[in-house]
């Protein structure tokens, strides 16, 4: 492995990824656009959270991370390492610093494996430790994920939702990786359960200086978790900017309507809610110039955000947007 | 206000392979006219099943429901009246919509036809003015070019627009009573707030009382006017909105609402409520909460607590509001 | 479960207390089948017997688990109760019965009689036990089942695993041929070869059964590989950097377990059907060596005066194909996942 060099441990530049779409036998090979562009950077121990809509391609970019999904075109730099050139002996070394845990629990364990056996495999295949030694550390990482280890040998479907996802966790922490996808690790958990794990998640990376990125389909857990922020929307980042001020002052009107939508459990608070109007766009034939522009509510948007692509500019220090409006950004709702 | 809908005791098992199942244990509230009454709880907590009880549309058996179970609507108890009466509340009366858009309508028919079928179940009406009117209910919750979109099939919409759909359909008689089991949980939070939106004006325009179930405390709060919380099969507190949110008298509604991640305040560690959710074939003893409770006492282990008043209209089942035997405060 | 265990107990321990001067004699003969036969004649009944022990202790199984579900389907094991119940009876044939089923006893005086205490199913027109003839036939046609469909599964789930794992070009090339295989009328196919070469024996013809019958198998099964692909599991054993055949063989093919089985099962009852229909027709068991099918060809004519002769094997053909269907209907519940 190379030293550790400085600047931010992974780098994104320009990723695309394009689904093959023709639905018709003789149709011209159409195209959906589940990833269309994005750069993005993670500095080490950091927690960068990816945000947006059902749809808009945060899984496929976590998966392109990883090389899960091959990216159509792009560069990733991973520790100056350049991802996409590595042949698939190298790769498969790679992944020992590299690891993901899926949005869905269940799914993403073998049903017909034992959960100890399941966080053992990748000891065993990457020759960390074996046999008595490797289930002891089994037994380490589960106390570590705050399991019992008799649990060791029940089957996934024994399990709680919770307890799934902390095996998830376990056994991307086996290999000792420094970068974590977390592909919305906490949105199929109960509340009271999904506070434990995000807890987890933030005791685990102090402990271990892990680099998060944090898949999200909403802002609220986003903000007690990440320290930058990146939105997506139809594959695209609209706006990206540390988690303070983009808590404080969203400048797209699409992070703004997406902060004002998360309902807030106090009954007192009435507030203005901006109510995006339709649906986001089918990725298949995004519309032209923004492509948030069929559900934009700012008020000055006019003709020229239908026909003009807005780029993703830096208009103050690590605070990127892509608005032509985004000097003049929409009121935040009043309390 | 009166209570349209009386629910007393009701208690619904269900008899399974790994044992008796009590989904719900002695759940007793009111409806009132023109009210919102929230229903919280987490999963498995038994909401859905307190929901599918009042329509009686438990499967029997393998559900049964305990003896002293009444579900009073109109001063009838809908769980000792004939199914032939029954059929005529439910639907007319009270209306339901489901979890998942997705699974409940059918694949193989247009939306239109199936709002359609829903007003004829219950209106002399033909069927032309049967289309007519589900072409209008389109249009009324929010479903652009409502009558080309009466020819979709359920899967050529987006689980909004399912949603909205199924909205539709549950308005086509005009119900007094609308029951919505998380109408919202399977959408983006943007598409929530657009349903939410839609379920507000049409419960003004329609003087509808609602039962509206979610595990989200956040959009119980911008919706409900009255809060029922469920654990364990049973219902550990329940009163108005202001008051269960900012008294919370039960330690799980104090836990629940800890655990909420905030998008309106800066950051700070949310704590959860230690272990898991139990499953409802082994219920814990005594009190079901006690487990995870911080607060737990000996007698919680042993005794399951009473409803006691915590405040006007505001009741909780918990030893920490007994002041008989000055335990505490 | 339970109960299945004790009949078979009791069954076989009824066989060596009744025909105990058979098995000796078997025994002394020296003959190496015979052996054999009679040893399991002997081990099936204590084997039986602590089988129902075991599983009689509190806590013998985990209530929860797979197995349990398919010790408790009603389906399985009455299924396998059946199926059990004839392959034991193919394998001790010559314990339960003492005439060679070959020999003609006497061509005028004793053939076709109807079933009596020493004939129990009657004899044939050349005066042959047709009870041992059955019993015989059963090995044949069992037999022959058996190893087809061991071939049809070994071979199926292999070209469905490497199409379904490797995609592009080389799953073109073997669904191509599945294709094909599915096209040709298998029954034709196999007339053709028992014209060129008449009755094939044994193991010729298992293995023909075998290499016609495993198309439409190897069809299932990359249709489950190409699912199992979709799943996250596999995306996370890629993500830990597993290789390409350990993901086969511990993610994959565990995974394949119930819809195997389940084909495998369905596939005996239809290759004892095929086998007998060849037989039928003359290509099967070469006579005199007794099938199930050739005792049905044999009996045909004398449908009306000698109907035992065919109602005993087509009884037989009956209940193994019923026997072979509820194990695999009982499979398919007990092992379905989504179940649990
Ligand atoms: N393997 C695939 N083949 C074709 N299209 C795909 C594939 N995977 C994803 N897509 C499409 O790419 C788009 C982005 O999907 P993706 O799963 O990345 O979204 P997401 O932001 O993770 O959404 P969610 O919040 O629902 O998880 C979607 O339109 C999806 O249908
Ligand atoms: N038909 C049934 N047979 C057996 N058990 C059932 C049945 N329906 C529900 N249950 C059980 O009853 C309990 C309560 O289920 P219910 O569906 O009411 O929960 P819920 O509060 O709606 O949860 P969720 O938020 O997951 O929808 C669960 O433990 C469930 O497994
Ligand atoms: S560029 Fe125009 S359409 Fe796009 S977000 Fe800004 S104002 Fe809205
Ligand atoms: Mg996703
Ligand atoms: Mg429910």
């Amino acid at each position: 492995m190379s030293e550790s060099s400085p600047g931010p441990l992974v780098a994104i530049e320009n990723l695309v990824k394009h689904f093959p779409a023709s639905t018709r036998l003789f149709a011209r090979p159409s195209y959906l656009k589940a990833v269309d562009g994005v750069t993005l950077s993670l500095d080490r121990g950091e927690t960068v959270a990816l945000v947006g809509e059902s749809g808009s391609g945060k899984t496929t970019l976590g998966r392109c991370v990883l090389r899960l999904t091959e990216p159509t075109s792009g560069t990733i730099w991973f520790d100056g390492t350049d991802v996409l050139a590595l042949g698939s002996a190298d790769m498969r070394a790679l992944r020992r610093r590299m690891q993901i845990v899926f949005q869905d629990p269940a799914g993403s364990l073998n049903p017909r494996m034992a959960v100890g056996t399941a966080v053992r495999e990748p000891l065993e295949v990457h020759r960390i430790a074996r046999g008595k030694a490797a289930r002891d550390r089994v037994a380490d990482l589960f106390e570590e994920v705050g399991l019992d280890p008799s649990l060791t040998s029940r089957f996934p479907h024994e399990l709680s939702g919770g307890q799934k996802q902390r095996v998830g966790i376990a056994r991307a922490l086996s290999i000792e990786p420094e970068f974590l996808v977390l592909d919305e690790p906490v949105s199929a958990l109960d509340v009271s359960v999904q506070a434990q794990v995000v807890n987890l998640l933030t005791d685990l990376q102090r402990s271990r200086n892990l680099t998060y990125l944090f898949i999200a389909h909403d802002l609220a857990v986003v903000r007690h978790v990440a320290t930058r922020v990146a939105v997506m929307y139809l594959g695209r980042i609209v706006e990206r900017a540390r988690v303070v001020p983009l808590y404080d002052r969203p400048l797209h009107p699409y992070t703004a309507s997406l902060l004002s939508a998360v309902p807030v459990p106090d009954p007192t608070v009435k507030r203005k809610r901006i109510v995006l109007a339709g649906e986001i766009p089918s990725p298949r034939n995004p519309p032209p110039g923004c492509p948030f522009h069929t559900r934009c509510p700012h008020p000055l948007k006019d003709a020229r955000c239908t026909t003009d692509e807005p780029a993703l500019r830096e208009l103050q220090p690590d605070r990127w947007v892509a608005c032509h409006y985004a000097e003049n950004p929409m009121e935040k709702p009043a309390p | 206000m009166t209570a349209l809908l009386r629910v007393r005791h009701l208690s619904t098992s269900f008899q399974t392979e790994a044992g008796l199942v009590r989904a719900v244990d002695d759940v007793s509230f009111d409806l009132a006219e023109g009210e919102t009454l929230g229903l919280v709880g987490e999963s498995g907590s038994g909401k859905t099943v307190t929901a599918l009880s009042i329509l009686r549309l438990i499967p029997q058996p393998p559900g049964a429901f305990g003896p002293e179970s009444r579900i009073e609507y109109d001063g009838v108890d809908l769980l000792r009246l004939p199914s032939r009466e029954l059929r005529k509340v439910r639907g007319a009366q009270i209306a339901m919509i489901f979890q998942e858009p997705m699974s409940s309508l059918n694949p193989v028919l247009t939306v239109g036809s199936q709002i359609s079928e829903a007003i004829r179940a219950h209106e002399p009406v033909s069927r032309k003015e049967a289309n007519d009117r589900a072409v209008e209910l389109l249009d009324l919750v929010g479903i652009p070019e409502p009558g080309r979109r009466f020819r979709d099939y359920p899967h050529q919409m987006s689980g909004g627009m399912q949603q909205r759909v199924m909205i539709g359909m549950a308005l086509s008689c005009r119900p007094k009573i609308l029951i919505a089991d998380e109408p919202t949980t399977a959408l983006d939070v943007t598409i929530q707030a657009q349903i939410l939106d839609l379920l507000l004006e049409l419960k003004e325009r329609f003087a509808m009382s609602v039962l509206f179930i979610t595990h989200d405390l956040g959009v119980l709060a911008g919706v409900a006017d009255r809060v029922a919380v469920m654990y364990g099969g049973s219902i550990v507190e329940q009163g108005p909105v202001r008051a269960v949110f900012e008294q919370p008298a039960h330690p799980y509604t104090r836990g629940l609402l800890h655990a909420v991640p905030r998008v309106d305040r800066p950051s700070d560690r949310i704590e959860g409520i230690p272990g898991s959710v139990p499953t409802a074939t082994a219920w814990p003893s005594g009190c079901r909460f006690h487990p995870r409770c911080s607060e737990c006492m000996k007698r919680c282990e042993v005794d399951a607590p009473p409803s006691y008043s915590a405040g006007t209209d505001h009741t909780a089942r918990c030893w920490l509001l007994d002041q008989s035997e000055g335990q505490r405060q | 479960m339970r109960r299945l265990s004790l009949a078979i107990a009791i069954a076989g321990a009824a066989v060596v207390v009744l025909r105990f001067p058979r098995i000796m004699e078997l025994f002394s003969s020296g003959a190496a089948g015979s052996i054999v036969a009679a040893v399991c004649a002997v081990l099936v009944p204590p084997a039986a017997g602590l089988a129902w022990h075991w599983n009689r202790r509190p806590g013998a199984r985990p209530s929860e688990s797979r197995t349990a579900r398919l010790l408790d389907n009603r389906q399985f094991v009455l299924g396998t109760g059946v199926v059990a119940l004839l392959t034991y009876a193919a394998v001790i044939a010559p314990v339960l019965s003492s005439f060679d089923p070959n020999t003609q006893t006497d061509l005028l005086g004793a053939a076709t009689l109807a079933p009596s205490l020493q004939h129990p199913f009657g004899t044939d027109f050349y005066s042959r036990d047709l009870f041992s003839r059955m019993l015989y036939g059963a090995r044949w046609s069992l037999g022959i089942a058996f190893v087809a469909v061991t071939l049809v599964v070994v071979v199926g789930t292999s070209v469905g695993v490497i199409a379904g794992v490797t995609g592009g070009i080389v799953d073109s090339v073997l669904m191509r041929m599945v294709d094909g295989g599915l096209a040709i009328p298998r029954v034709l196919l196999l007339l053709v070869v028992a014209a060129l070469w008449g009755n094939l024996g044994f193991f010729p013809l298992a293995v023909l059964l075998g290499l016609t019958g495993w198309f439409g198998v190897s069809r299932i099964i990359r249709a489950e590989v190409l699912s199992l692909k979709e799943r996250t599991f596999l995306a996370a054993a890629r993500a830990l950097g597993i290789s390409q055949l350990r993901l086969v063989v511990r993610h994959i093919l565990p995974n394949l377990v119930a819809p195997v089985t389940v084909t495998a099962a369905l596939g005996v009852g239809n290759i004892v059907l095929i086998e007998a229909s060849l037989s039928y027709l003359g290509i099967g068991a070469r006579p005199p060596d007794p099938g199930w099918g050739n005792i049905i060809r044999e009996g045909h004519e004398l449908i009306f005066t000698a109907p035992w002769i065919s109602i005993f094997p087509g009884a037989a053909i009956f209940l193994t194909v019923i026997g072979f269907s509820l194990v695999g209907d009982g499979l398919r519940t007990a092992l379905n996942p989504r179940a649990s």
